[in-house]
């Protein structure tokens, strides 16, 4: 073996802890992938095979009493090789003291000689004689019965009758019993009379000499026997043509693979995510090896490929582990999938060609995902390799994971390194699928944002003095409101609150469309975000919430400045997140916000310290008389809280909802236990 | 091998400004000659090397090494250049940690591809006997001692069997007995013909070495 390849098997086994974990990822796709396919290709040989050999009809055709001149006839007609006589009769049967279920029972006029769709006799008598019935292998757990013992049978035109079970048959053309929960059973004519029934047989099963599996000339052999009904005044009830040489439940099955093929191939990608991952760690940390390799002559592809080398090897790793399980779990899959479609598997052989497929998506997977990280890192020039200004090393403590860890306290000493050490290296990999299901969540989340902006403020406020608030649909005449909360009983305090979003408008930012804050907040409800068309990126946008002035069921913890004051007009008090976010929210300063279609400006009077991380401000509701002298403080409002007495259960405040919700009903969007202990949110 | 550098410049660009690491060297080295470049630690010494060895590109001047202007060569036509002409040697050894000592002196032949493979083995073998370590051939860098590392260092840079050897600070990690016998390697070297240029802080040279290059500040004095 040569250097370098001695360094991609060294290296793999040095980074075996994180190799291996990358194999079975790589593993876990190939294998259910592999399992899927070489089940499909046995599965598509055997279940055809199997079905194929009992001669399935090309076609049926229901008419009514069918006589030896009749299929004669038909017999002789040109393209059908072979015609057969049968009927199917449901109804239902009961075996011993058990539920009754529906039966189908297939009547045959000469069991010895059946040439169209075949069924296989299995264990106990064959044929069945006057006053017995076979029934299919599948269906006696169905039936919840054995050979030897009876059943009880009842047709719509006759009585209940009894019959034997005498034996059991294979029928391949039939779904399985359990599935459908149906009893398939097999009579003779003779045993249909004594059910009640008239005897006769009302369908004709063909066989098509010539191509069986060309749909059109099956369709023309259809018309013809058709015509050829007709023309002799039968009725012409229904021609059923099935897909020529497909068992009726191959499409279901190729479902079941396709599902699970599905998730092989998400797997597979997932672990195209790590191997990325991988490669991409493993040659930062060996920038310098590679910086000497070129030194002492090694080209860039020549480099590329020891990486390659270690790609190549985690496919093959994987291909080695997954290949075996794969076929061991596609043998499984036909064993349960052969029991679900009720037919019997002669041979598991899997053909060469899965073998290599599989083996080639297996490789070429892992070299794929590899080739940028490889590319790039194999790219980097000798000297930035070399200098100390290239890419440096990152070691443990540089993550967001190994800074939380290291912040993990109250675990003893020897654990927390044990553990902190099993982490160093997977520390990328966990970040990944971190990185992977956050992004879902973020993705979801984003959707929603804004609706979660002002949620927040009902679910987070640590500083609330109320039991229960309750979200308006849209903007509400406090007094209505008011009046609303005084006949509903049990409140004892109740405020009108606006919740809204802004944001801080840059100083660079145009400040022409000022107005006074309350115009602000009035605009703010449903129509936000239609204002500020500043170029650039969209501003971020915190909740603001107004409120009444003095009020008592919010009191915060003031860490700065002060809290607002009954006569406070144009204040605003920002929590520390937000106080955070931006250097012109201090106090004693002012900033422009945009609410709303309009902007506004706001001093800032104090900061509030907040255990949560949501950035948001507060300020006075609307006091417009006060400013501009538009509108009258207050005119509507978008939230309404209110507290009661200390005594508590979440009982009386759904029962205060419900109430409330019967006389608001069309302006009630959402009510808010912000104390209960448990499940404090009623979305209504 | 002749070298001959003319008018080089090397200017680096950093955030405080750009700063003139060589200024205006013009120099010649003959074949088989031994040099020391000396002067202070941010004189200049490893740039210089770095030029020469075609890690480092000028910002104005040529570099020509045995008649090849190399300061026009592209990245992968460098490597493919020093992997057989030039042999380097740094301070930290640089061998690869999970490469036995023989396969990392296999290394660049495996690179470069001169040899039969199956040649390729006895002649990292006779090269580590020659620096003097074979006993040492399969195990792995880090079970072995700074002056042996430095001359597996050494022989991994003889691999190709390259005309020009550089080495950069060569004995800085090593105690001066060792240093001795590695400066000796050396001089063992250019007495056979391969041209050798070390950087060096070291101060009892004079009695190994042919000929001193002495750098201020990037300018070659004297
Ligand atoms: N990549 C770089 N970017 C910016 N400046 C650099 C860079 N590499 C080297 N220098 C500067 O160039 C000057 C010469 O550096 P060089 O490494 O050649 O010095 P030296 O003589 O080898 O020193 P020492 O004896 O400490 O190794 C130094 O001042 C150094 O700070
Ligand atoms: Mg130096």
């Amino acid at each position: 073996m040569s250097p370098r390849w001695r360094k991609v098997t060294r290296d793999f086994w040095q980074e075996r802890m994180r190799s291996g974990l990358v194999v079975a990822a790589i593993a876990l796709g190939i294998a259910a992938f592999s399992a899927v396919l070489s089940s499909y290709a046995i599965l598509d040989r055997e279940l055809n095979q199997g079905y194929l050999a009992t001669n399935p009809a090309s076609f049926t055709i229901r008419t009514d009493a069918v006589d030896r001149e009749l299929l004669e006839a038909v017999g002789a007609q040109p393209g059908v090789q072979s015609v057969e006589a049968r009927r199917a009769v449901s109804g239902r049967l009961k075996a011993g003291p058990a539920q009754w279920r529906s039966v189908l029972l297939f009547v045959v006029k000469d069991f010895a000689d059946i040439k169209v769709s075949t069924i296989a006799p299995e264990t106990g008598a064959w044929p069945p004689g006057t006053g017995e019935i076979l029934i299919e292998r599948d269906a006696f757990q169905v039936a919840k019965t054995r050979i030897g013992q009876t059943v009880t049978v009842k047709l719509p035109r006759g009585e209940d009758q009894t019959l034997r079970v005498s034996g059991g048959v294979h029928d391949v053309g039939q779904a399985q019993a359990r599935m459908e929960n149906v009893v398939y059973g097999y009579i003779t004519l003779q045993t249909l009379a004594s059910l009640g029934e008239e005897p006769f047989l009302d369908q004709l099963k063909i066989l098509v000499s010539g191509d069986r599996f060309d749909p059109v000339h099956i369709a023309e052999v259809a018309a013809d026997v058709r015509k050829l009904l007709e023309n002799r005044g039968r009725p012409v009830r229904r021609v059923d043509v099935p897909d020529p040489g497909k068992h009726p439940h191959a499409d279901l099955m190729g479902m079941l693979l396709l599902a699970i093929s599905s998730f092989g191939l998400l797997v597979l990608g997932l672990s195209g995510v790590l191997v990325v991952n991988l490669l991409t760690a493993l040659m930062a940390s060996q920038v310098r090896q590679i910086g000497m390799m070129k030194a002492i002559g090694g080209t860039r592809s020549q480099i590329a490929q020891i990486y390659f080398g270690q790609a190549l090897l985690l496919g093959v790793a994987a291909v080695a582990i997954a290949l075996p399980v794969g076929i061991l779990g596609g043998r499984a899959l036909c064993l349960y999938l052969s029991g679900f479609l009720n037919f019997d598997m002669t041979s598991f052989a899997v053909p060469v060609w899965v073998y290599l497929l599989v083996a080639l998506v297996g490789l070429v997977t892992p070299l794929l995902a590899a080739s940028y990280p490889v590319l790039k890192g194999s790219g980097i020039s000798v000297w930035e390799a070399l200098s100390d200004f290239g890419v440096a090393d990152r070691g443990f403590g540089s993550g967001v994971l190994d800074r939380a860890l290291a912040g993990v306290g109250g675990v003893a000493r020897p654990l927390l390194l044990a553990i902190r050490n099993s982490f160093r290296r997977r520390t990328r990999l966990v970040l990944t699928l971190l990185t992977l299901s956050v992004g879902g969540l973020f993705f979801m989340s984003a959707l929603n944002i804004r609706t979660s902006m002002i949620n927040t403020l009902d679910h987070l406020f640590a500083s609330r003095r109320f039991d229960l608030s309750v979200s308006l649909g849209t903007m509400a005449p406090l007094e209505s409101i008011e009046r609303a909360v005084a006949k509903t009983p049990g409140a004892v305090r109740s405020e009108g609150w606006i919740a809204t979003e802004g944001f801080v408008v840059s100083a660079a930012g145009s400040a022409s469309a000022q107005s006074s804050g309350a115009a602000g907040l009035h605009g703010g409800q449903e129509g936000a975000g239609g204002g500020h068309s500043a170029a650039g990126p969209a501003p971020a946008r915190f909740a603001v919430l107004g409120v009444q002035p003095g009020t008592k069921l919010l009191k915060l913890e003031i860490s700065e400045g002060r809290d607002l004051l009954p006569e406070d007009v144009d204040a605003l008090v920002a929590n520390t997140a937000l106080a955070a976010r931006y250097p012109q929210i201090r106090v004693g300063q002012s900033v422009v916000l945009g609410m709303g279609p309009a902007e506004s400006t706001w001093r800032v009077v104090g900061i509030a310290r907040e255990a949560f991380l949501l950035p948001w401000a507060m300020c006075r509701a609307p006091t417009s008389s006060a400013r501009a002298g538009t509108c009258a403080w207050p005119t509507r409002f978008g939230w309404g809280s209110f507290s009661r007495t200390p005594r508590r259960s979440t009982g009386f405040e759904k029962r205060w909802i419900k109430t409330f919700k019967e006389r608001e009903s069309g302006r009630f969007r959402r009510a808010v236990m912000p104390r209960a202990a448990s499940d404090s949110t009623s979305t209504c | 091998m002749l070298i001959e550098l003319q008018s080089l410049n090397k200017t680096y660009k950093t955030e405080a400004g750009s700063f003139s690491a060589l200024r205006g060297v013009d120099l010649t080295i003959g074949a088989g000659e031994f040099v020391a470049v000396v002067g202070k630690s941010g004189s200049g010494k490893s740039t210089l090397l770095n030029l020469v060895g075609g890690i480092d590109r000028p910002t104005s001047g040529s570099v020509s090494v045995g008649g090849t202007a190399i300061q026009g060569m592209s990245e992968n036509d460098l490597a493919i250049w020093r992997g057989g002409n030039v042999g380097l040697v740094f301070q930290f050894f640089q061998l690869l940690p999970t490469l036995t000592v023989l396969e990392n002196v296999m290394l660049p032949m495996d690179f470069r591809g001169t040899l039969p493979p199956a040649d390729r083995r006895p002649r990292a073998l006779s090269l580590l006997d020659r620096v003097g370590v074979v006993e040492q051939a399969n195990k792995l860098p880090q079970a072995l001692s700074g002056g042996q590392q430095q001359r597996v260092a050494i022989a991994r840079a003889l691999a190709n069997d390259p005309p020009v050897i550089l080495a950069d600070e060569p004995t800085g990690n090593l105690d001066s007995a060792t240093a001795k016998d590695v400066l000796g390697l050396f001089r063992g070297l250019a007495s056979a013909g391969t041209t050798v240029i070390i950087a060096t802080h070291e101060r009892d040279i004079a009695s190994v070495i042919d000929r001193t290059v002495h750098l201020v500040d990037g300018v070659v004095v004297r």
